[in-house]
């Protein structure tokens, strides 16, 4: 019997060897997703393209992210964390480099779209950490990773356009692009050569993925189909912004095509739905095993407007600022870097507020929290001072992420037994309220997309009231040290 | 004869396990009746016996038995043999381990009971003197009837107005009208008993019958005698046994009558009930308190269990407290195993096994307690013991197997050998822990709802046909065992496993042994082709019994050696085979196409 490792931070070996390279990997994969943010206006000039333009790249690089999740959950499944990160990392800086080298609008939109599969590094890690942790370090564990690799997006907007600067001149943006792609590559192999899919010795098989979400009522079926549309209305969005009507990208055939190829999709997405559920038309589910897929549909929606918003917003504030307050690209970089700092504090934050105050009043308070500070943020223009900006940015950003951080903390308590799936559509879900926002972005002036995601978060707070309180522990450690049942109901 | 005619008491045994109150609400419960007169003869040397347990949990796990013999005429003890078949199977029947399947027991305590009947009438002076009889007995067991038969006794089944004949007699009809038995106790020192089971519906009526009832019943009046029932089980065996009289019989009459009241309900909902009644407690640290235990120290914490040392507040005794780790509590699948670990447990009894104690009744909580092993896992004494001697590895494969063979005596299969498992004290005495995914056969005759969806074992170390899908038999152990010696050995795994495979069991297909010569060049190639068996692929070419393996260990089994020698190349080396016959293959091609080129 092999003694207790302990959970410390500073430790760097056997399972915290492997929390530091998950949360170094996934830091990476943000800081290669949103190495084109602080360089905005560098790209903006050295490739001649307009501001609708940039807008678009904006959107291309969180929509792929959509379907990759999907794939990428797949093929952890099959291959396990270690080779697909490890791929993942690899792979991505092809289009890293490509965009790095890009000489007009179109190659930039490939490869900006091509990158949105890094986005989807996320599942991996999670898979990767719950292997290693016992139960009760999990939330941690999965708040370090989740938060500490968010941080990659920040650490981006801070440096490179410094290191541009470094490089110096028109091109300087290609070469710290660069950097972040060889980066990645680089770690792709560390990666490899020191991380084991599983602690030795304890490896179990795991229960066959089904490969579509399970519901337990006839109604959650159809909830469910639902809730599964806007997952490809995003990208038929996307595909719209591309059409003549938008940007004039792809021609109308080939837009219809994309629009074709959505439906079939969904439509066979529907098929292994029936198939993963078709049973319970047949014979109600064993009371074990049910549970209410509103509780998903909610956090699926607050995720949306938490997470989307917070990848909008740092697509987009390095341009706000210089925008707005006429500052150098480096100043706009730092100052727009304010608002993803607070990943580091705020995510876990927010995973411990809801252990400490309950799962539905936690999220009911910084939901209100995140649409006060949105609407704050629609009211900044050129004559606040920009201290005053910068601490309403990171006022905001602090209810964002501890909204994300107390989305995932009450995703465990659904259904503990589909947790992987619900954690997928759920972040599925950020992905999707990203390209709704920074299409809106596209359309609209700075403080009316602030005023949207106000407004969706208020939305957001309407639909929690019709979530449930997930019931937590049923026993705990009292004062005294002693184990203890609790009353339920009383929790 | 028949010791209770109760319905199944409903007795509340709180035994040591939640598992026999596991018993879903519905249980197994028969009504039982017979009759049995001499006849026109002097002597009455039938005899017939059923036990009704007063216990729901003996019932559960080792069901109800009703039994009928028949002693040979031509003995004079045969009354004596009749009496005391039906009397003492059930006695030791009930002694046998609950973990034991039907099968095993009851063929344990006939073989038993055989030699007794055969060496006592081998005692007498005149081989007349025999004690020789038929013996029919009915085991009724979850929703199964496990029937054995030896002789011309028989078993019918009646149900909805059909009856159905469910043994074969063992008599050979002679031209004259007597017939004479084939095989019957006590005959021979060797017996074989007919064994096959037959499912349970309610309402099923079990007839038994010696042959002065059935010879002299046509099929119509049987069916006609066995529909009248309202008056109880024993006035329908009555009649049924007078109308072979008044037909003519002219040997004893025995009839015995079980009917089916209720079967066990497989429940899921219920099963699921009853296993997270007890709830998983929280994570604790050193100091915590969990019913009268407080704890010492954690002594480890991974993502499936949580082991702790405590210590008892009212004996100061010290244990290890087992508890499952919350990421399990839905999955009855795991579940399940934890409590069959506590049963199987509390059964065992052996130095090389870790023993479970009692735990507090009245605890809400998960858990077990079991002995604190002062030692080391097996696979920390594979680092630190590199290359050890192939005497070192004898006494530990010794060791471990010691441990598998108290196992395998109680009809389990442990299903997750693996160095992690295995703790090595400082005596170098072997020590197996971790018994959760334990197969009891016993527990496998009782009907579950519930189904294993996921192999239980660990990548690399479990037996290829769990991957398959097939139930654990006690050669899956041996291959688990083979294993770890070859790693023992050579520090290395005799098959690569992928990361892809280990994730779709089923994709297992490719299965080649590495030679463990490969690794260490030391080891002789008899060494090499014992491991190799014993890690064989197929259930069919591996050892059978562990001696054999351990032997195989210590000294070259020349058999071995030389059907390996013997062996075609294809089977010693067959890439080597395949690349001379493509190498031939090309040099016939080239000159076939230079003769062509020569036309």
């Amino acid at each position: 019997m092999s003694s207790a490792d302990k959970f410390n931070l500073f430790s760097f070996t056997g399972k915290m060897k492997i929390l530091h390279l998950s949360w170094m990997a996934f830091f990476i994969t943000f800081a290669v997703w949103f190495n084109f943010a602080p360089l905005l206006l560098a790209v903006k000039t050295s490739l001649g393209l307009t501001t609708a333009e940039i807008k678009t790249l904006l959107i291309l690089n969180v929509a792929f992210t959509i379907p990759a999740r999907v794939l990428i959950g797949m093929l952890t499944d099959k291959y396990g964390p270690r080779i697909v990160y490890s791929a993942l990392l690899a792979v991505c800086s092809i289009p890293c480099f490509m965009f790095a080298v890009a000489d007009n609008f179109i190659q930039a939109a490939i490869a900006r779209f091509a990158l949105g599969f890094i986005g989807a590094g996320f599942v991996i890690g999670i898979r990767l950490v719950s292997e290693w942790f016992p139960h009760n370090e999990l939330g941690t564990a999965e708040g370090i990773y989740g938060g500490w690799g968010n941080f990659g997006s920040a650490a981006a907007a801070f440096t490179l356009p410094t290191v541009a600067l470094m490089f110096g001149g028109d091109d300087g943006w290609r070469y710290a692009m660069a950097v972040t792609g060889a980066m990645s590559l680089l770690f792709a192999f560390v990666f490899y050569a020191n991380v084991t899919d599983t602690p030795k010795g304890s490896t179990y098989f795991r229960p066959k993925n089904l490969g579509a979400m399970e519901v337990t009522s006839k109604g959650d079926f159809y909830f469910l189909l639902l809730m599964k549309i806007p997952m490809y209305a995003a990208l038929a969005l996307l595909a719209w912004k591309l059409s003549p009507a938008g940007v004039s990208m792809l021609s109308d055939f080939v837009v219809n095509g994309i629009y074709l190829g959505l439906t079939a999709l969904y439509c066979y997405e529907v098929s292994q739905v029936w198939k993963v559920n078709k049973n319970i038309f047949v014979e109600p589910v064993p009371e074990i095993h049910q549970y209410k897929f509103k509780q998903v549909a909610v956090l699926n929606v607050l995720y949306f407007a938490t997470f989307g918003s917070e990848l909008a917003v740092i697509s987009m504030l390095p341009l706000f600022f210089s925008d707005t307050f006429e500052l150098t690209p480096v100043m706009a970089g730092m100052v727009a870097s304010a608002y993803a700092f607070m990943n580091l504090m705020s995510r876990p934050g927010g995973g411990w507020l809801s252990d400490k105050f309950g799962r539905k009043p936690t999220l009911l308070i910084l939901t209100a929290g995140l649409a006060v500070g949105y609407f704050l943020m629609g009211q900044v223009d050129s004559s606040w001072a920009l201290w005053l900006a910068v601490v309403a940015a990171m006022a905001c950003s602090f209810f964002v992420q501890a909204g994300e951080g107390a989305v995932f903390a009450a995703v465990p308590l659904i259904k503990r037994r589909m947790t992987g799936q619900i954690a997928g559509m759920t972040g599925a879900y950020g992905n999707v309220g990203a390209v709704v926002y920074l299409t809106v972005l596209s359309m609209v002036d700075y403080s009316t997309f602030f005023y949207v995601i106000a407004a969706t978060a208020v939305g957001g707070f309407i639909t929690l009231l019709f979530m449930a309180e997930p019931s937590g522990q049923i026993a705990e450690v009292n004062e005294d040290g002693s184990v203890e049942l609790i009353d339920v109901s009383k929790a | 004869m028949i010791e209770t005619q109760q319905p199944l008491s409903t007795d509340k045994t709180i035994s040591d396990l939640r598992m026999s109150e596991k018993a879903p609400k519905e249980m197994l419960s028969v009504d039982v009746g017979g009759y049995t007169t001499a006849g026109v003869k002097a002597r009455n040397e039938d005899a017939f016996a059923a036990k009704l347990p007063d216990s729901a949990g003996v019932v559960n796990y080792k069901g109800i038995v009703a039994c009928l013999a028949d002693g040979v005429s031509c003995s004079e003890n045969a009354q004596q043999a009749s009496l005391t078949s039906v009397t003492q199977f059930i006695e030791d029947y009930y002694s046998t381990p609950d973990s034991w399947s039907v099968k095993k027991s009851a063929a344990r305590v006939l073989t038993s009971l055989n030699s007794w009947l055969f060496h006592h009438g081998q005692q007498g002076d005149i081989r007349h003197n025999g004690l020789v009889t038929t013996f029919t007995g009915v085991i009724l067991k979850s929703n199964t009837a496990h029937l054995l038969n030896a002789g011309d006794s028989r078993i019918y089944r009646f149900r909805s107005g059909r009856l159905k004949q469910l043994t074969r007699d063992h008599a050979h009809k002679q031209y004259g009208r007597k017939s004479f038995l084939t095989r019957a106790l006590g005959m021979d020192s060797r017996l074989e008993v007919d064994y096959h089971q037959a499912s349970l519906q309610v309402d099923d009526l079990l007839v038994m019958t010696t042959d002065g009832v059935h010879e002299y019943l046509n099929l119509e009046e049987s069916i006609e005698l066995l529909s009248h029932t309202e008056n109880g089980l024993e006035a329908t065996a009555k009649a049924s046994v007078e109308r072979a009289l008044a037909n003519g019989s002219d040997d004893n009459l025995s009839c015995l009558l079980v009917r089916v009241k209720s079967v066990p309900q497989a429940d899921v909902n219920e099963v699921h009930r009853q296993l997270t009644e007890l709830v998983i407690p929280p994570v604790m640290e050193a100091g915590n308190q969990i019913d009268q235990f407080e704890v010492l120290r954690v002594l480890y914490s991974g993502t499936r269990s949580h082991l702790y040392i405590v210590k008892d507040k009212h004996t100061a005794r010290e244990y290890v407290l087992k508890a499952p780790s919350e990421n399990f509590s839905e999955d009855t699948q795991y579940l399940e195993g934890f409590i069959r670990e506590q049963w199987a447990g509390r059964r065992l009894n052996s130095p090389a096994v870790m023993k479970i104690y009692e735990r507090p009744h009245e605890s809400p909580f998960l858990y077990h307690l079991c002995e604190h092993i002062e030692g080391i896992t097996l696979r920390q004494w594979m680092h630190d013991h590199p290359n050890p001697s192939f005497e070192v590895v004898r006494e530990m494969a010794d060791a471990i197997i010691r441990g598998v063979r108290v196992f395998q005596r109680m009809g389990m299969v442990h299903r997750d050998l693996k160095p992690e498992n295995v703790i090595v004290t400082a005596q170098n005495k072997a020590v197996i822990i971790d018994f959760g995914t334990v197969q009891v056969d016993g527990l496998e005759e009782i009907a579950n709802p519930l189904s294993e969806e996921t192999p239980v074992g660990s990548v690399d170390y479990i037996a290829p046909e769990y991957l398959r899908g097939e139930k654990g038999l006690h050669y899956s152990d041996i291959f688990s065992v083979g294993v770890m010696v070859y790693e023992m050995l050579t520090g290395k795994l005799p098959y690569k496993t992928s990361a892809e495979q280990q994730r779709n069991p089923l994709r297992y297909q490719d299965w080649h042994y590495q030679s463990s010569r490969l690794h260490r060049k030391d080891i002789p190639l008899w060494l090499d082709l014992a491991l190799e068996k014993a890690c064989s692929e197929s259930v069919m070419q591996r050892y059978h019994v562990m001696s054999e393996f351990l032997s195989d260990l210590s000294t070259p089994n020349t058999q071995l050696v030389g059907d390996r020698e013997s062996a075609p190349l294809m089977k010693r080396n067959p890439i080597l085979f395949w690349q001379w016959v493509s190498a031939i293959l090309l040099l016939v091609a080239l000159v076939e196409a230079w003769l062509l080129t020569q036309l």
